[in-house]
């Protein structure tokens, strides 16, 4: 388990400006889970996930892992080398490596028979499943994965969404997803952590309990949607509120 | 994609009208030399002009200048990758109003008329052209890049030596194939002012010589040569720095 107490991001602009990105984040990220912090652009869920794998400091809070090391992070920008083939890449920074577990990874990955591609730009989902195989190659018990699906055409983006579920059911890997996208965080959490911004705070959390099939009409089913309308309701709510903070000032 | 060859059309169609009109038409004027006697002037070149040695001294200059100020600013981003980084581009953007023929006349004052100096020019004169590059594309390299290698165990020293030089490295190559002309153009100046070696000291003499088919004899020469130059350039990014980020 990973568990936020009061986690805060203060950074100046730079007009020299004091800002403040999110203020008093209280949340635990269970191992074996997938959550996801489903917030709107800006709200800070990068600087997070970066804070989490220790690339910033926070400036105010406490971060507490009881969870074997490493945490795998995942931007949302492609992440893999162009310049390295797939294996190269998979096997970056690695001293050395069972053969047998290069393997499993791009199998994993769906990676199969791409070892001597090299990665395109254009091609964000390739780029995706490079960054996933480099991140089981590892043996990662957590993975902190940014917004992965941007501009991503449906049906690459379904797959990945079906991949993420499968291997987190068969190695048990938990998982934080940052997405701005309620039915890409509904499908793929265990946990949904609604998200503001101006200052970034966590407004709720939800337990999703919805039957997950490998296939797109789980997005169709009845529940699914009720769930996809309160979420709506819980942000509609919050525009309304700060309306009305806005006349009251 | 099937190729339109427009250029090579537009060259030939010009180069017919020059035929037909100076060597048939017009052979007597004192616009254009007579194809003819620019094809007798070529033959005479090697000779008269030493032209062999003119080119070898010329291409020889420019791109063993460029070639070892490439690795000397890649070894260096290999040791100490954010280096560059400290180049302030703002507080040196007022030197871009220098005219460039005041270097040329500085380093001709300090080292005379010789091939050594004009060497140390094209490699100073190549070197702070990647430099700058160098400067100017550290600022906008993709961050995720390092965080990710960072991420994976190394540390942030160990990453950028990874990852910075690959990345500056195509951007250099890229950097110096498009200042070729460039570099050709000064060099050719630096001769010239020089009155002595290579391509651009030829210009010089034909000057001297009121030798007016001569001018157009170098002129071909050097455009075949940049062109060929050019090409070789290309197709070597093409085989070697074929990725995209």
């Amino acid at each position: 388990m990973i568990e936020l107490i009061n986690v805060g991001k203060i950074y100046i602009d730079e007009h020299g400006f004091r800002k403040v990105l999110f203020k008093g984040l209280n949340c635990e990220l269970i191992a074996d889970k997938i959550s996801t912090i489903l917030a709107p652009i800006g709200a800070g869920k990068s600087t997070l996930l970066k804070i989490l794998c220790r690339l910033e400091e926070p400036t105010e809070g406490e971060i507490r892992y009881n969870i074997p090391a490493p945490l795998i992070y995942l931007p949302a920008a492609p992440s893999s080398y162009p310049w390295l083939n797939v294996k190269d890449n998979i096997l970056f920074g690695l001293k050395n490596y069972e053969e047998a577990n290069f393997k499993n990874a791009i199998k994993l990955a769906g990676l199969e028979g791409y070892e001597n591609h090299y990665p395109d730009n254009n091609s964000m989902g390739f780029r995706f499943r490079i960054s996933l195989a480099r991140a089981l190659m590892r043996n990662p018990r957590f993975l902190l994965i940014d917004e992965p699906f941007l501009k991503m055409d449906y049906r690459t983006r379904s797959e990945l969404y079906f991949l993420i579920r499968r291997l987190k059911s068969e190695l048990k890997i938990g998982m934080l997803i940052t997405t701005s996208n309620i039915s890409e965080a509904i499908y793929l959490s265990d946990t949904i952590f609604l998200m503001k911004k101006s200052p970034g705070e966590i407004i709720k959390k939800i337990e999703v309990n919805i039957q997950k099939e490998e296939s797109l009409d789980t997005f169709k089913t009845d529940e699914f949607l009720e769930l996809t309308r309160t979420i709506i309701t819980e942000f509609k709510k919050l525009d309304s509120e700060n309306q009305l903070a806005n006349l009251l000032v | 994609m099937k190729k339109n060859y427009y250029g090579a059309k537009f060259i030939i169609t010009l180069l017919f009208v020059y035929l037909i009109l100076f060597e048939f038409i017009l052979p007597v004027n004192k616009v254009l030399p007579q194809p003819s006697q620019i094809l007798e002037s070529f033959a005479e070149s090697w000779n008269v002009y030493v032209m062999f040695q003119s080119i070898v001294s010329t291409t020889s200059v420019i791109y063993v200048s460029m070639l070892l100020a490439y690795l000397l600013i890649l070894g260096v981003l290999k040791i100490a990758p954010t280096l560059f980084a400290s180049v302030e581009l703002s507080s040196i953007k007022p030197m871009k109003y220098i005219p460039f023929i005041f270097p040329v006349l500085l380093f001709l004052f300090w080292f005379g008329a010789s091939i050594w100096g004009e060497f140390f020019f094209a490699f100073v004169l190549v070197s702070a052209l990647l430099k700058l590059e160098a400067a100017n594309r550290l600022k906008n390299i993709n961050r995720e890049y390092l965080d990710v290698a960072v991420n994976l165990g190394l540390s942030r020293h160990e990453a950028a030596k990874k990852i910075v030089p690959k990345i500056l490295g195509k951007h250099l190559y890229h950097e110096l194939a498009e200042k070729h002309y460039l570099i050709w153009m000064v060099i050719l100046f630096y001769e010239f002012a020089e009155k002595g070696n290579g391509l651009g000291g030829i210009y010089y003499r034909a000057l001297y010589y009121n030798d007016f088919v001569f001018l157009f004899v170098v002129t071909i020469i050097i455009t075949l040569l940049i062109w060929v130059g050019e090409k070789i350039l290309v197709v070597i990014e093409a085989k070697y720095f074929n990725w995209e980020e």
